[in-house]
């Protein structure tokens, strides 16, 4: 599902921010927030949901980009893909709306961290090595057991004891 | 100051700690040749290598910046504990210290000085009240518990005397805490492996609940970190939280290998002596009266089986009664789905087919014989595996197409189902059936046991080529025979063997137990030896294998992204019907025809004339690693970035069940970055271990070096693409199932 970003109640409700991967990077994220009645527990599917991202950077150009969070597949989650175009804090504003329009008391904010975008090839160019090590290692054992197999096979064919007895 | 010097500055290299340690390490080394002179049995190398590592250990726990990082930094705090209790004292006690030390002095001094000690009967009275293994685990938990307590750990970060005491006590409970566990020489009468094992597990428990207290906690707990600056930018509340997660995490894997490792000694009791004796033909032990004890013991699987049966009623009550959504905070969507499968696969690579060992589903076999009759006889039709590879696709697909793992409901009916199917098939069919022709999940198990470390085995082949009562087959009053009908002298490998050990408790002889051997040396050989496999054998093996890679292609968005550019172009709108054809045709059209082209390429290069057919059997169990392989990193990453999810899982049901109140405690994440390293090693030794079997096989149908290479290169390169695939889906962005846009 993802990693918890945050949670809390906000305007009546218990909300919780998932997203992933994890870490956050420059691409995009799965942000899924999940909507609660804080006494029972019940979750709300019956509610509209936006997420606004904005960097939480100092210095950064103000403007949130909002996200509407869709009741997909995964019951009981809202769900959206947010391009996420800078490495840096980046802050969500979840918010909940009701009948009436977007209500600022269900509103719950959380900073999120985006690492700057992988070269997953390059960072995990080790581990990507690392069996052909092993295979190098396992062909030149095989080769020195078959050198050693063809000479004691030679020693007895001339009559010699094999070396080492 | 620069960090290098920082570093330097950050070593407490005093006498008080120096001293000791390197006494002790020269008396041992001393005292060790002596020894192991008179008794290399009980003194192989290894013993040394554990001892001085314990000690630099505490070195390194002690006298290392780590040390000067405790007090700033709780985590680094906790580290250092867990050095101290969880780490250290078990190598000491492994260098079975106690006579190495002695002989290591003087003689006059031991003769004068430590023997008379030793031998007071005031002593010797104590150290048995202490060695007592309630009061040792009572006597840790106190320590523990006691220098936690917020005022006694902040006198011990102000006063450095306090700070000796308070580790110097650590240590000293822990070393009486493994040494109840481990029992090392010269222990006249060790104490029974229940009870250490028992010991093991409420010291985990114990370790369990205190770390979850770090981990989930809401306020700190220590004023002081609040009070002093953090070099490393860390918040009170994450160095807490973090200090929680690594003393669970930490101290449940000390406790996994003490467990591990007292089962393998008790599994094998005969051990390495064994082994040499059953090369020389002789009996390795004498009939033990009243049958076999330890892990062995019939009453210790029950005890097993039912916990086991209890935690499946849990996931199924809760399954059908708990909140559906979301499911990762039923029961029934996280034990089975997060814990359960990597958990299996972690016992069956580290002791053997666990799971089968343990299984709750052959619990009812006696009453459902005595309800049903056993009427029938299973068809001749149906003696194969197809059935159980049919219902493995069948859960693969319900996996991929019904979003099984998130929907609570319908994993209780899963569960539910095989209970009930066991149920019927034991009762209507002969004992055994169920697990030998039917349980997909067996079979699962049987394939990938090929390679564990241990088999169960006859211990001296002498010994049965002399029985004429073959009881370890046909059973007596004592035990039932081999449920699967294995003939233990004919067995190879863990094929069809469910580790029940009802073969071991009906052996008259008591020659069969379980043995340590090399993993995947019976790869590509059968129950009996039989090479190549059957085709319901290898079929079954091609969908394990097979199965791994797209189950975890699944998640990742360039094959999502592929299947629903596939659609497009075919102009079918995706749905279901699309999704299962895909996911039919990837399991089972696609394998056939890339062992098919594999096979006839091999064929031609190597200039053989093996049938096609019995070539892909030959050769298809070389592709087991890799498929293990796979699946291990796959489960393996749910079950670490979820290794917490049982929490608030089981907080729910709680409340749901007192119909208390709710209280949320999200599952602590955590951290992930190192887990795709982990993943690509873990894949490449399976590549390695795949491509040096068909080596293996290879040579065995083309002795000629040339040959047997022209044979396995295209079945190499076929183990190369999937790889390639694994390496592709674990380096992908991922795409959660439900949440794609």
């Amino acid at each position: 599902m993802g990693i918890p970003l945050g949670s809390g109640l906000a305007g009546g409700y218990r909300i919780d921010l998932i997203a992933y991967p994890a870490p956050l990077r420059v691409g995009h994220g799965f942000f899924s927030v999940l909507v609660r009645d804080p006494g029972t527990g019940a979750v709300r599917s019956d509610l509209g949901v936006v997420i606004e991202v904005r960097s939480a950077d100092e210095g950064a150009a103000p403007g949130a980009l909002v996200f509407p969070a869709e009741a997909g597949k995964h019951p009981g989650f809202y769900s959206a893909r947010i391009p996420l175009a800078n490495a840096g804090l980046g802050l969500a504003t979840i918010r909940v709306m009701s009948g009436s329009g977007p209500s600022q008391k269900a509103a719950l904010e959380v900073v999120f961290d985006v690492l700057p975008s992988a070269q997953p090839w390059r960072e995990h160019a080790g581990a990507i090595a690392f069996p052909f090590g092993l295979l190098a290692i396992f062909v030149w054992h095989q080769r020195r057991s078959h050198g050693r197999q063809a000479k004691q096979g030679a020693s007895r064919v001339n009559g010699h004891a094999p070396p080492g007895g | 100051m620069n960090a290098s010097a920082l570093w330097g500055a950050s070593w407490s290299l005093g006498p008080g700690l120096l001293f000791p340690l390197v006494v002790s390490a020269w008396l041992y080394l001393r005292g060790f040749e002596r020894v192991r002179g008179q008794s290399p049995g009980h003194f192989p190398p290894w013993r040394r290598v554990a001892f001085l590592l314990g000690l630099g250990l505490l070195f390194v726990a002690l006298a290392s910046p780590l040390d000067a990082a405790a007090d700033l930094l709780l985590t680094a705090h906790m580290v250092q504990h867990w050095l101290l209790m969880m780490v250290v004292p078990p190598l000491i006690w492994a260098g079975a210290p106690t006579v190495p030390l002695l002989r290591g002095l003087p003689l006059d001094w031991l003769s004068r000085g430590a023997g008379p000690l030793l031998s007071s009967p005031t002593l010797k009275r104590g150290l048995r009240i202490v060695t007592h293994p309630g009061i040792a685990l009572g006597l840790w938990i106190l320590v523990t518990l006691g220098w936690h307590w917020p005022p006694a750990y902040e006198l011990a970060l102000q006063s450095r005397a306090a700070h000796d005491t308070e580790h110097l006590s650590f240590l000293a409970s822990s070393l009486l805490l493994w040494f109840c566990i481990l029992q090392p020489w010269p222990v006249r009468a060790p104490r029974a492996f229940g009870i250490r094992l028992l010991l093991v597990v409420a010291a985990g428990l114990f370790n369990t609940l205190f770390s979850a207290a770090f981990a989930f906690s809401a306020s700190p707990f220590y004023a002081f970190y609040a009070e002093i600056p953090n070099p490393w930018a860390m918040s009170v509340m994450a160095d807490q939280n973090t200090a929680g997660a690594f003393m669970w995490v930490g101290g449940s894997l000390s406790m996994i290998a003490a467990a591990a490792g007292l089962t393998l000694a008790a599994l094998s009791p005969a051990g390495l002596r064994g082994a040499r004796i059953r090369a020389a033909g002789k009996a390795v032990r004498p009939r033990a009266p009243g049958g076999p004890g330890g892990l062995q013991a019939l009453g210790l699987r029950r005890a097993l089986q039912w916990t086991l049966a209890l935690a499946a009623g849990l996931v199924v009550v809760d399954g059908f009664l708990g909140a559906q959504a979301p499911s990762s905070e039923n029961l029934a969507g996280v034990l089975p789905w997060t814990y359960w499968r990597a958990l299996s696969l972690f016992a069956l690579l580290a002791l053997g087919n666990l799971f089968c060992a343990v299984c709750p589903l052959t619990l009812s076999r006696n009453l459902a014989a005595r309800l049903l009759g056993r009427p029938f006889r299973w068809p001749d039709w149906l003696q194969n595996k197809w059935l159980s590879a049919a219902l493995f696709l069948f859960y693969l697909w319900s996996y991929e197409i019904l979003d099984l793992w998130d929907r609570p409901r319908a994993t209780a009916i899963w569960i539910a189902g095989f209970f009930v199917l066991c149920f019927l098939v034991e009762g209507l069919f002969r004992r055994g059936t169920f697990c030998r022709y039917v349980c997909p999940v067996g079979q699962f198990q049987f394939v990938h046991s090929a390679l564990s470390p241990s088999e169960v085995q006859p211990l001296s082949p002498a010994v049965c080529a002399d029985c004429t009562s073959h009881d370890c087959l046909r059973g007596n009053a004592g035990a039932p025979g081999c449920p699967t009908d294995l003939y233990l002298p004919a067995k190879t490998g863990n094929q069809d063997c469910t580790f029940c050990l009802d073969c071991v408790r009906a052996c008259p002889h008591d020659n069969a137990g379980v043995v340590r051997v090399t993993p995947g040396r019976a790869l590509g050989q059968g129950r009996a030896g039989v090479r190549p496999l059957g085709p319901d054998m290898a079929g079954l093996t091609v969908l394990f294998v097979w199965g791994a890679f797209v189950n975890a292609m699944g998640m990742s968005r360039p094959f999502v992204q592929a299947q629903a550019d596939l659609a497009k172009a075919l102009g079918i709108s995706p749905g279901p019907g699309f999704d299962s054809a895909v996911l039919v045709g990837t399991l089972v059209l696609v394998p056939v025809l890339a062992l098919a082209f594999c096979s006839a390429a091999g064929r031609l290069l190597a200039r053989t004339s093996v049938p096609l057919g019995a070539l892909a059997c030959r050769l298809v169990p070389a592709l087991v690693p890799l498929g293990l392989a796979m699946w291990l990193a796959h489960l393996s990453f749910h079950l670490i970035t979820g290794l917490f999810s049982v929490v608030p899982a089981s907080q729910r049901a709680w409340a749901a069940l007192t119909s208390g109140p709710l209280e949320f405690v999200a599952a602590a994440p955590l951290g992930t970055d190192w887990l795709i390293d982990a993943q690509l090693l873990s894949l490449g030794v399976g590549l390695v271990v795949s491509l040096a079997v068909l080596w293996r096989i290879g040579q065995e149908i083309a002795p000629a070096p040339g040959r047997a290479l022209g044979l396995i290169l295209p079945w190499s390169l076929l183990a190369l693409a999937l790889w390639s695939l694994g390496l592709l889906t674990f380096l992908s962005p991922m795409e959660m199932r439900g949440m794609g846009a």
